[in-house]
């Protein structure tokens, strides 16, 4: 396969404080990877040194197999690299018309044409001479996708690029992003909160928790098998209790005894609980724990799934109900049920 | 991989050093100083420094008064008048001070038109139907103070203060007032007012403490001693050296002043910024009803009062209330003497319409010059981080205009730089040693006001660095950069201290022409001569508005084709 | 829209440059007839008023054909700046001919050695005229020292007529002069100092403090706010006395200290001088022949200087304007003492008039 994209041992400091750490991935031509994370863990500071636009402290970048930037140097400069960045502001230039935004950067790329060929792609043809102030959030985000495209890249590197947008118009820039993407070669790194974008756009995922690389790898293998809190966290799998292991070998927890996949090695450890683990039982099974909320939740289906959230020995669960009814205040029991995995905190 | 980057930078700051300090430098060591008068002068510069001190504050104090309210009160006008307001308040930065004090003097002093007026409408008159003790009757001056010299310079400077808070009341989402209405009522949305708009409105006020303690010509003429009346007199000694080095103690506190000024305005600006990239604002707050546009309005003449309304006022005194005796002189300058307003226009320009024309061109290419070498040197320094040294060069406003221009005669005026010395590019060089920072100030904030992020999209779009800058740098600067233009031409062509002394012979320049004209002349002739110097000051202005008309049609065309 | 703005701007910019060229070589002389390029030419620093000066300028150039390129001072730059700067360039002198406003400033210049002697048939030529013994600057024109009383608030009866009468209690915060560090008033006040002695000096000074007596910014100045009636009256010289009269300011002109016995009035004459290595000598000494004319100084009688001939012919031809009376009784003064006793009179300003 053709790679596009090689960074090895990334790494980034400001202030004498490390903002990334040891990142380390490859990509190749046509594949879509997703960046997820807290704020603050490096995603945006992890899309600006492979465009280019700061040297790295640490480690390399390597673009469709040139050497991009290395320690302390940016090695080829960003108008070369083949890369483009739809930047969480979007950065649309403030004395451009629509046309004039996405022809800046067709120059030597098909101009006018090919800027007014994209326009009408993405559904703004009508709005050529429309100033910046005249255009909705959603025709500018658009417009620059559209701009980010023009240039035909190699590489499309977009940070949080549906952030202000609703649910409905969110999905609506996913298909036309995936239209767009799906007639060329361009990769994609997309930066994100939202997993549904990452569920909906990408194949391939990097997770960062406070500039450290956490995960990596293709996500089917990451949803099943999360090895780290914060993939649990960035991609929505489940809940997060704390255990510890007995001398016994037993994984002991706020809400009872939890089978584990863990070795047994004494020690503290955190588990990942699924949706549907967490059960209500009656007679003496169980933990006693108190409903302290209850929420609602979609589903696919037709009916409303219920989500109890419940209180014991301080520490906090949610279980779905499922044909219980439970009010607030009520002390119930719960269990676990089934094999939690356990990840890294 | 910034060697190239930081020889150009280091190049181009040392270059700006040699233009602005070497004057100085030239006028200290190149013309004898000698320690015990140098002692002797540093024990009598204590009174002076603290006039101008005083007047400078009285100045910040006066452009805050007038500045803070017009920007809160316009900038929530309707948009039409908002225009109209803000063009108002500019054309006040474009009135020489010196013209201005000569009118409050005319108008406001001792026997002033308007000072005796009020003083007899409000009982204070004379008691008395002798003709003698009428004319007598004068009203005690506050025009010969240092508080009335810091009124003029702040009728004159409102319009930095008023830019900087208007600018900071643009960037601030409305919502956070609303919000804090909800929260604390008015008592919130005041002290979150304070929190926006006192930072930048300190900045600016600083910048006017800095400007106006530069300000020679209108202490002298308004009777306060300050540390320019002090330089002169160590000139007139012969002792330039000494007279450079009285100047001396302002360059730190221009500096300081002018830098924490800059400073303050930098910092007050909100980080919202990066989020504001290709937004605009909708959330603007509820726009004045009709109150609160004719508030705009009546603070909007108050203010431009100082400023415009005076000498305006005193000009057109001049023309209508001329006597027009039998001429006594002979010779062409007879027509200057004792004619109407018109006929001395005509002879104003017959006199002096070279000088005109020479002081337009020339000042229109000192100001295309300076912006882009300002231009360059921001660029240059901002790239490395060195941006704050720029502040430095705001000293070379305190160097006083005669020392320039004697540095720049001990510099230049030698064999081998006649070319220089005996042509305008001396002109040229007087004029950016004294206003070279003003244009760095300007362009560096108007610059650095253009969101990275839109010059890393052009980087990213394949565009070269010089590419970026011209396709999406300047263009997001432009509104800044006319204004730099515009302060370096205004200043350039009113200035008048140093540029007869280096102005070549044969060539003479308005601004001395006119100045002088308004010593020794007569009513018509003077009221001519200021409002030629006017006429070429606001030149520039019309081609900037026949663009900005343009602009605003061809918009509203757009805007109907949709 | 960017290409449009840079297409704007670069024709902008090229018509701009295309201007400036054009005004660089154009020909800007201070004579309106054109100039061709190779034309002998006299380079004059002018310490008076470009006005009273322009005509005769043009008429020297139309008579000799050679073209003056000349550069005038302003009273807001206190009459220093040509002095100082012919002075910064002694080294290489740019300037053939000073004319200046009195012989105080050309003493000054003469003693730093920046002045070079005149042709001794002009010397000779000046007899009564005032001159310097080395010939190193010549006067003519004079131009007095005056009282400018504002008509409407002094009855004829109750003006002043002597340079002391400002220190009179009855006229106490109504009477100003130039400011006496600067120009013109130093000159006079060093007068003073050397004609009447150190002592009377201070006196004097002392009692114009007391008075409350004015410091405006020149003899303009003071004319100006009489003119207007914020100063009763106040001293000035007869070329800004004479604008008022003939802007029909409600001013009379008092020629102070006529009375036998007193020290009469300043004699505040035009003086003209070679400078020391001139670069155009010869155009120079023409220049100095030229003005030092009778015809000259019935032009500046004339015009709106409104001098008096000093030259011998002048005066024997009566050369003055009307309204300047004849025989007037003019302080005599040594001007080189004067400028040895600028110093004490300097210091007697800023320690009793100015509190330094």
């Amino acid at each position: 396969m053709n790679e596009v994209l090689r960074i090895a041992g990334l790494g980034q400091a400001f202030n004498g404080t490390n903002v990334l750490h040891n990142a380390s991935f490859s990509l190749n031509a046509g594949e879509r990877l997703a960046v997820l994370g807290p704020s603050g863990s490096g995603k945006t500071t992890l899309l600006r040194l492979i465009a280019g636009l700061e040297a790295p402290k640490h480690g390399e970048i390597t673009i469709t197999g040139r050497a991009a930037s290395r320690v302390g140097a940016v090695l080829i400069a960003p108008e070369h690299r083949e890369v483009a960045l739809v930047f969480q502001g979007l950065a649309l230039f403030p004395h451009l018309r629509a046309l004039d935004q996405i022809a800046f950067a067709a120059r030597g790329r098909g101009g006018v044409k090919q800027a007014t060929n994209l326009l009408g792609r993405i559904g703004l043809g009508h709005r050529a001479n429309a100033s910046l102030d005249q255009l909705s959030g959603g025709e500018r985000q658009r417009i620059a996708l559209a701009r980010a495209l023009a240039q035909q890249p190699k590489l499309l590197l977009m940070d949080e690029p549906f952030a202000s947008l609703d649910d409905d118009k969110r999905a609506e820039m996913r298909d036309l992003l995936r239209s767009l993407l799906d007639t060329t070669e361009t990769a994609l790194v997309l930066v994100t909160h939202s997993r549904e974008d990452a569920l909906a756009l990408a194949r391939q995922v990097v997770v960062l928790e406070r500039g450290e690389q956490v995960a990596c790898g293709p996500l089917e293998t990451v949803l099943v098998r999360p090895k780290h809190a914060a993939v649990v966290r960035a991609l929505g799998l489940g809940q997060i209790i704390e255990g510890e292991t007995t001398d016994r070998g037993e994984v002991e927890t706020a809400f009872g005894k939890v089978d584990t996949t863990a070795g047994t090695k004494p020690g503290r450890l955190w588990l990942l609980v699924r949706a549907g683990q967490p059960r209500i039982v009656s007679g003496p099974e169980g933990i006693e724990a108190e409903v302290v909320s209850l929420e609602l939740r979609p589903s696919e289906a037709r009916e409303i799934c219920r989500v109890a959230v419940v209180r014991a020995a301080g520490k906090l669960l949610r279980l779905i109900l499922h044909e219980r009814i439970v009010s607030v205040g009520e002390r119930i029991r719960v269990r676990i049920e089934g094999e939690c995995e356990s990840v890294e905190g | 991989m910034k060697t190239c980057p930081r020889i150009l930078a280091v190049s181009a700051l040392s270059l700006a050093a040699v233009i602005i300090f070497s004057p100085l430098v030239a006028a200290l060591t190149g013309t004898g100083l000698e320690r015990h008068a140098l002692a002797d002068a540093f024990r009598c510069v204590a009174a002076p420094l603290g006039g101008s001190s005083e007047t400078a504050l009285a100045s910040a104090l006066v452009a805050l008064l007038l500045g803070v309210p017009f920007a809160i009160l316009v900038e929530r006008s309707r948009t039409g008048l908002r225009r109209v307001f803000w063009g108002l308040g500019l054309i006040v930065l474009m009135v020489p001070p010196y013209i201005v004090a000569e009118s409050w003097i005319v108008l406001l002093g001792p026997a002033g038109k308007i000072s005796r007026l009020i003083a007899t409408l409000l009982g204070f008159g004379p008691h008395s139907t002798d003709s003698i003790q009428v004319a007598r009757f004068t009203v005690p001056g506050f025009v010969y103070t240092k508080l009335s010299v810091g009124m003029v310079m702040g009728g004159c400077l409102f319009p930095i203060i008023a830019l900087a808070v208007a600018s900071a009341f643009r960037r601030t989402d409305q919502r956070i007032f609303e919000s804090a209405r909800i929260a604390q009522g008015t008592r919130g949305v005041w002290r979150l007012a304070a929190h926006v708009l006192v930072p930048p409105a300190l900045g600016a006020g600083l910048l006017v403490f800095a400007v106006t303690l530069t300000e020679f010509a209108v202490p002298q003429l308004l009777r306060v001693r300050t540390v320019g009346e002090a330089v002169y007199e160590r000139i007139q000694e012969g002792d330039v050296a000494t007279a450079a080095t009285l100047g001396l103690p302002l360059l730190p506190v221009v500096v300081i002043a002018g830098g924490l000024g800059a400073l303050i305005l930098l910092r007050s600006r909100l980080a919202s910024l990066a989020g504001l990239e290709g937004e605009v604002p909708k959330f603007t707050g509820r726009p004045a009803g009709w109150t609160g546009n004719v508030l705009a309005g009546v603070m909007t003449l108050f203010a431009v009062i100082p400023a415009m309304i005076l000498p305006l006022t005193s000009l057109i005194w001049l023309t209508v209330t001329a006597k027009l005796p039998e001429p006594s002189a002979i010779g062409p300058h007879q027509v200057l003497r004792a004619s109407g307003f018109l006929p001395s226009l005509r002879g104003a320009w017959e006199l002096a319409h070279d000088d005109a024309i020479r002081t337009v061109l020339l000042a229109g290419t000192a100001a295309t010059l300076a912006t882009l070498f300002a231009i360059a040197l921001a660029r240059l320094t901002s790239k490395l981080g060195w941006g704050p040294l720029l502040g430095v060069a705001g000293a070379g406003l305190a160097v006083p205009a005669p020392i320039v221009g004697l540095g720049l005669v001990v510099l230049w005026n030698h064999g081998w730089s006649a070319v220089i010395y005996q042509g305008p590019a001396i002109v040229v060089l007087a004029w950016f040693a004294r206003f070279l920072p003003v244009a760095i100030f300007l362009v560096q904030g108007a610059l650095t006001r253009v969101p990275r992020e839109l010059e890393s999209a052009a980087a990213l779009a394949g565009r070269k660095p010089w590419e970026r800058l011209i396709s999406v740098v300047l263009p997001n600067a432009a509104p800044g950069l006319v204004a730099a233009w515009l302060a370096l031409y205004v200043l350039s062509a009113t200035e008048f201290s140093a540029t007869l002394l280096v102005a070549p012979p044969g060539s003479p320049f308005l601004a001395p022409s006119v100045v002088n004209l308004m010593r020794r002349g007569q009513d018509p002739e003077i009221a001519a001569c200021q409002f030629l110097l006017l006429a070429v000051i606001a030149l520039p202005l019309v081609p900037l508005a026949c663009a900005a008309i343009h602009r605003a049609r061809a918009h509203t065309i757009h805007q109907g084709v949709k | 829209m960017a290409r449009r703005t840079l297409n704007t701007a670069k024709a902008l910019g090229t018509a701009f440059l295309v201007l400036a060229l054009a005004a660089y070589h154009r020909d800007h002389p201070s004579s309106p007839e054109g100039r061709p390029a190779t034309a002998p030419k006299v380079v004059l620093y002018c310490a008076t008023d470009r006005e009273m000066a322009q005509d005769l300028i043009d008429q020297f150039a139309k008579e000799t054909g050679i073209q003056v390129e000349a550069k005038f001072d302003t009273e807001a730059a206190k009459s220093v700046g040509l002095v100082q700067a012919i002075r910064q360039e002694k080294a290489n002198p740019q300037c053939d001919v000073f004319w200046g406003g009195g012989s105080f400033f050309c003493t000054m210049l003469a003693n730093d050695g920046c002045l070079a002697s005149v042709p001794n048939d002009l010397v000779q030529a000046e007899e009564t005229a005032p001159h310097d013994a080395q010939g190193r600057w010549l006067g003519f024109a004079a131009a007095y020292r005056v009282l400018i009383v504002n008509t409407e608030v002094l009855a004829p009866d109750s003006r002043p007529n002597s340079f002391r009468d400002l220190t009179d209690p009855r006229f106490k915060g109504h009477v100003g002069i130039a400011n006496p560090l600067f120009g013109g008033m130093a000159a006079h006040v060093a007068a003073l100092f050397s004609k009447l002695g150190g002592d009377e000096g201070r006196n004097w000074l002392k009692g114009l403090k007391a008075n409350d007596c004015a410091i405006c910014a020149g003899m303009a100045d003071v004319k100006n706010r009489v003119a207007s009636g914020e100063l009763w009256f106040g001293i000035t010289s007869t070329i800004d006395a004479h604008v008022a009269v003939d802007g029909g300011k409600p001013v009379a002109v008092i020629f102070p200290d006529q009375k036998p016995g007193e020290i009469g009035c300043l004699n505040g004459y035009n003086t003209v001088a070679l400078v020391a290595g001139a670069p155009h000598p010869k155009e120079a000494e023409r220049l100095v022949r030229f003005l030092l004319t009778t015809r000259t100084e019935k032009i500046l009688a004339a015009g709106p200087g409104q001098n008096v001939g000093l030259l011998p012919e002048s005066v024997a031809q009566n050369v003055r304007p009307a309204w300047i009376p004849r025989d007037l009784r003019e302080m005599d003064v040594d001007w080189n003492e004067a400028v040895k006793a600028h110093p004490a009179a300097t210091k007697a300003v800023k320690e009793i008039l100015l509190d330094q």
